[in-house]
């Protein structure tokens, strides 16, 4: 797995949790809650379907790592090893 | 308590005048933490500066006795200033979340009569600004920001404040004159807008001393957002009347955060929710050993019913169990629970406190009811009338507040059982509302904006079991013809109610199917529904109402 298809797979959980939010449009450095209403039970979904989609076990003390969209992809290469 | 000093109560005065003269002037009464975790501190003296400043702003605005103010505000210092210098006035304030989408935010401002709104510049822009022809009402909204441009037909409401004297003299208000709004939801129809007088002041306090153990000087943490009643009546007043110290913290939850605010601000009485617990206990108890909870004196639930497990795991992660409690918006205050001098039975909603009388009953018509007397029944949870938060009336539907109430009982809608030793378990709802995150969700609310899609012919919405938020929110949608049950259409749909009703009510499931059981009448049956959700046999249902 290259690091496109890591970013289209957060994508995918993010907007399997929020489809209202528009991925064109996304800052990838800023905090997904600054940008969109998203609330806790929200964020923890979108963690869960990561986990989910990339068959990764993600800590709770990770979880602020994966709050921008290029928090996220850092934190699953170095996961991933890619 | 003292009373103003020419008779007559006032909320405000009991929560921070009265303290501003007193021995408390120089204590911090709120501390409010930002989004990076930075302290902002106000003495009893600084919050009665601001609040006279801003009960002048509204005198100056002509703003009535009766008038509505509305905030839409996060957890920032201007909300509370906002609330208390409402009640100064002798206005009614009606605090509201601010995670809610713009169709809640419409209903309530309109059904609440807002004449003024304090609110922020993002959130103006987002969510009142393309609602402001539909608010006629509304004739002045002020906007917390500082350093930034107002937005055209709003004002600066610190430009007001600092123009605006600090001295004020209290409205002369009695105990019954009104004070709060909040919304709640029902099955059917809107939100229903609970007002409470500013008696219930003597229930915040005593219900606080007694249910969370609340002393003056205490550092004491409500998690609640003042936007739901625990926020404003625990979260805002109680504390401030006992003179203890509010802690306030501005940013969304997050379980790591949380362990370093109890620690590092040496939290000695926290009220919190089961959905917040819960998912600390994700973080695992070898992180939460780490930090220092040898402050935490106290802490209690409310919102959902708490299960034994989180008791226990209170004492084991924080040094104390978790006091769970129950009460409504209609209540004002907490009715029942385990209370710091009583032995905890995890998983019970607890005991009545002192002075307030309950019953479990039967209906059985629409004018009589039966207690049970015999314990180890279930029945409808009520509560003899007449105590001091009881709620005095549901906006606009006096119909609906008079059904509440039976033979001198209020039924609360909530199916208990009492046991042997007198404690209380919640069992379930009699009507269809959601318990969701520590919310209570109405169904039709979500309903009517999916079926305001043309997509949509017909729509019901249950809650079903969730591990984390205890229920969880899906929508069955019957499509109109021409439409495909495709995936794209339940994204759409599922965006459409997040963005209309924000992430707190919008269903988190959305399901197709071919059409909604129904009564005779036309009800939704969702009790039916939710046994299919469940894969339960629909078989044990009551077959008069399977008229599918």
């Amino acid at each position: 797995m290259n690091q496109k298809q890591v970013k289209k797979e957060i994508l995918a959980a993010l907007l399997e949790v929020a489809p209202e939010i528009d991925a064109r449009t996304l800052d990838h450095d800023k905090n997904f809650r600054d940008q969109y209403p998203l609330d806790s039970i929200d964020f923890l979904h979108f963690v869960l379907n990561i986990e989910k989609r990339l068959d990764v076990k993600i800590l709770e003390t990770d979880y602020p790592k994966l709050s921008s969209l290029n928090g996220s992809i850092k934190y699953l290469r170095a996961a991933l090893c890619l | 308590m003292s009373g103003l000093p020419n008779g007559g109560l006032n909320i405000a005065h009991e929560a921070v005048d009265r303290h501003a003269v007193g021995s408390h002037r120089h204590q911090v009464a709120i501390r409010c933490l930002d989004a990076s975790a930075t302290p902002r501190d106000f003495t009893y003296l600084d919050l009665w500066k601001l609040t006279n400043q801003f009960a002048n702003v509204l005198q100056q605005l002509q703003v009535a006795g009766g008038d509505c103010v509305f905030t839409l505000l996060e957890r920032v210092p201007e909300l509370y200033i906002t609330v208390l210098g409402t009640l100064k006035k002798g206005s009614v304030v009606c605090p509201l979340f601010s995670v809610y989408g713009p169709e809640p935010i419409r209903t309530r401002l309109i059904s609440g009569n807002a004449k003024v709104l304090v609110t922020s510049k993002r959130l103006y822009e987002n969510k009142i600004e393309p609602l402001r022809q539909s608010l006629p009402g509304l004739k002045y909204i002020l906007i917390v920001d500082q350093d930034q441009q107002i937005p055209l037909s709003c004002d600066s409401f610190w430009q007001l404040l600092n123009r605006a004297s600090d001295h004020f003299t209290i409205s002369s208000t009695k105990p019954e004159t009104p004070a709060l709004l909040h919304f709640t939801s029902g099955t059917t129809g809107k939100p229903k807008g609970v007002m409470h007088v500013h008696n219930a002041v003597v229930a915040h306090c005593a219900s606080a001393r007694y249910a969370l153990d609340l002393q003056p000087g205490d550092i004491f943490w409500c998690t609640a957002d003042p936007g739901w009643v625990t926020g404003t009546s625990y979260g805002i007043i109680a504390p401030l009347v006992i003179g203890a110290t509010l802690l306030v913290d501005e940013a969304e939850f997050d379980p790591m955060r949380w362990c370093q605010i109890l620690q590092n601000y040496r939290v000695n009485v926290w009220y919190t929710a089961p959905t917040a617990i819960r998912m600390m206990m994700r973080l695992g108890n070898d992180l939460i050993c780490h930090y220092d909870f040898s402050s935490l004196r106290f802490a209690a639930s409310v919102g959902e019913p708490l299960n034994a497990e989180l008791v226990l795991w209170g004492k084991e992660a924080f040094g104390t169990p978790f006091h769970d409690s129950w009460w409504q918006t209609e209540t004002g205050a907490i009715m029942i629970a385990n209370y710091a001098r009583m032995e905890i039975k995890p998983g019970s909603m607890g005991k009545p406190l002192p002075g307030v009388e309950s019953a479990v009953i039967q209906r059985l018509s629409e004018s009589e009811i039966k207690v049970i007397d015999v314990p180890e029944q279930n029945g409808e949870l009520a509560l003899r009338r007449g105590w001091p938060s009881m709620f005095v009336g549901y906006l606009d539907d006096e119909e609906r507040y008079h059904r509440c109430f039976i033979n001198g009982w209020y039924l609360t809608g909530d199916i208990v059982r009492r046991d042997i030793d007198g404690y209380f378990w919640f069992i379930g709802r009699v009507d269809d509302a959601i318990k969701s995150a520590g919310h209570l969700i109405g169904p039709y609310e979500i309903e009517r904006v999916l079926l305001a899609q043309d997509a949509v012919a017909d729509a019901g919405v249950i809650g079903i079991p969730d591990p984390i938020i205890n229920e969880t929110v899906k929508a069955y949608v019957v499509l109109n013809a021409g439409y495909n049950a495709s995936n794209e259409l339940k994204c759409y749909l599922h965006a459409q109610t997040r963005k209309a009703l924000g992430p707190a009510v919008a269903p988190r499931e959305i399901e197709f199917c071919d059409k909604l059981p129904r009564t005779c009448s036309g009800k939704i049956m969702r009790k039916l529904l939710r046994a299919r959700a469940l894969g339960l046999p629909e078989r044990d249902l009551p077959t008069l109402d399977l008229n599918l």
